[in-house]
């Protein structure tokens, strides 16, 4: 598969090591994968808190963009993928407003044509020769660490919409590959709040707070994310939660390079707020 | 300018479906700490058309969108969904200003300037002076080098989104 690239807001910025790591891991999997500097953000599903139409029409922008390359997108962020695929089936059923909206990008030589492709990092994974680049010769590098998968509620949830179960046993592959015990959340657990953080950092933090005390209650090593939005809560959230416990949380980009072989230093963890107790 | 009300039947979702059965209240996490925040109220009170009154209720804009509400309904309808079609009413009629609105807004303005939003600045748009509350974080930030930039670049072919702005907004 032909990608083109769709960081997210978030790992060009405040987690940009999540980006930094995914360049790599692309690199070392041989993904055919290009940048692209003219997608704008992908609404977050907040613009259409705002505006349900324009929301659809910068995604059908950011789509023809990625049509006119012949590619499909490749996204490492939770909300990206839900707001893309949202966009996707809504424009796909309303051939009307995908008119409208070409009309409005011909003149900027960009059409969209419906049926999008839009994929999650996590499956770059799904297969099972495509795990066999995180084979090491030796023992695996979490060998004895208890993870705990923090899979994001965005690739999993509406299922009709990022279906769900594929998520969770890739993820749970992958972190086997690298040795790891892996220890399931409670089913209560799993969302980590980041959507109200900011607007209601108070209403919130109790919520976060109880997905890093069940971790720190079953003896979780790390928690491993795919979402970079998850991220910024359980990492640079994680004191103000005030949880009793200190937790390193690794981007999947992160835990793949580093089952991989990849020293510490190269991983970027040392841009975390939360201490990552991983062997160099 | 948008052409369309807020409230557009994007799916063939009906509200008088819902018949309060009350699964979404039993897996919301907001819900669980906060009983202020109740989705099936919400779905019963939402199907009042005229609803003005509803409008002022901030405890719309608590939900976390982890659509645990959507998966679980047994009448495939998605409370998180019907919430944010009230929230886009009361950003069209600017019912009342306050951090999550500013939140919201913020996100429109920056994609319609440069295309991305900008992290640096959103706590501080959205907070204002409640900013303090994230001191100690930013100051933690600083010293390891997180601090997202404070400028953003345009994404190029910034014509097209403008272009996509001036239609749609």
């Amino acid at each position: 598969m032909k990608y083109v690239f769709f960081p997210g807001c978030a790992a060009e910025a405040t987690v940009k090591e999540a980006l930094v790591t995914s360049k790599k891991l692309f690199e070392a999997m041989g993904v055919d994968v290009q940048g692209e500097t003219a997608f704008s953000c992908c609404g977050a599903r907040v613009l259409d808190e705002v505006n349900f139409d324009l929301n659809l029409a910068v995604n059908a922008r950011n789509f023809a963009i990625a049509q006119k390359k012949g590619r499909a997108i490749l996204t490492l962020c939770n909300t990206c993928y839900l707001s893309m695929q949202y966009a996707r089936q809504q424009l796909d059923s309303r051939p009307e407003l995908v008119a409208r909206i070409n009309a409005v990008l011909a003149p900027h030589d960009l059409v969209y044509h419906g049926g999008v492709v839009i994929d999650h990092l996590v499956s770059l994974f799904d297969e099972e020769k495509q795990r066999a680049v995180l084979q090491v010769v030796g023992r695996p590098r979490f060998e004895g660490q208890r993870v705990l998968p923090f899979y994001g509620c965005h690739n999993l949830r509406p299922h009709h919409l990022v279906g769900g179960s594929r998520m969770v046993e890739t993820l749970n592959a992958v972190l086997q590959m690298g040795g790891a015990q892996i220890v399931p959340s409670s089913v209560r657990c799993d969302c980590c709040g980041f959507h109200t953080i900011l607007a209601d950092g108070d209403g919130t933090l109790p919520i976060l707070r109880e997905c890093l005390d069940d971790a720190g209650a079953k003896g979780v090593d790390f928690i491993v994310t795919p979402c970079p939005l998850c991220h910024i809560n359980l990492d640079l959230y994680q004191k103000e939660s005030k949880t009793d416990y200190s937790i390193g949380v690794l981007h999947l980009s992160q835990f793949a390079l580093a089952v991989m072989g990849y020293s510490a230093d190269k991983l970027g963890v040392n841009r975390h707020l939360s201490k990552v107790r991983l062997s160099s | 300018m948008q052409k369309e009300e807020p409230e557009n039947r994007f799916d063939s979702a009906d509200l008088n479906d819902c018949v309060q059965c009350g699964e979404c209240a039993s897996v919301c996490p907001r819900h669980r700490f906060d009983q202020r925040f109740n989705p099936r109220k919400w779905m019963s009170r939402l199907r009042n058309v005229d609803g003005q009154h509803l409008l002022h209720d901030r405890s719309l804009w608590a939900c976390m969108k982890c659509y645990r509400c959507a998966d679980i309904c047994r009448r495939s309808l998605s409370p998180a969904e019907e919430l944010m079609k009230m929230r886009r009413l009361v950003m069209a009629r600017k019912a009342y200003q306050d951090e999550a609105t500013r939140h919201a807004q913020t996100f429109v303005n920056d994609i319609r300037t440069t295309g991305k939003l900008n992290e640096a600045f959103l706590p501080l748009r959205t907070l204002r002076l409640k900013l303090y509350k994230l001191l100690p974080l930013t100051l933690r930030m600083i010293q390891k080098g997180k601090m997202p930039p404070m400028r953003v670049e345009n994404v190029e072919q910034m014509a097209s989104l403008k272009a996509v702005f001036r239609h749609f907004e």
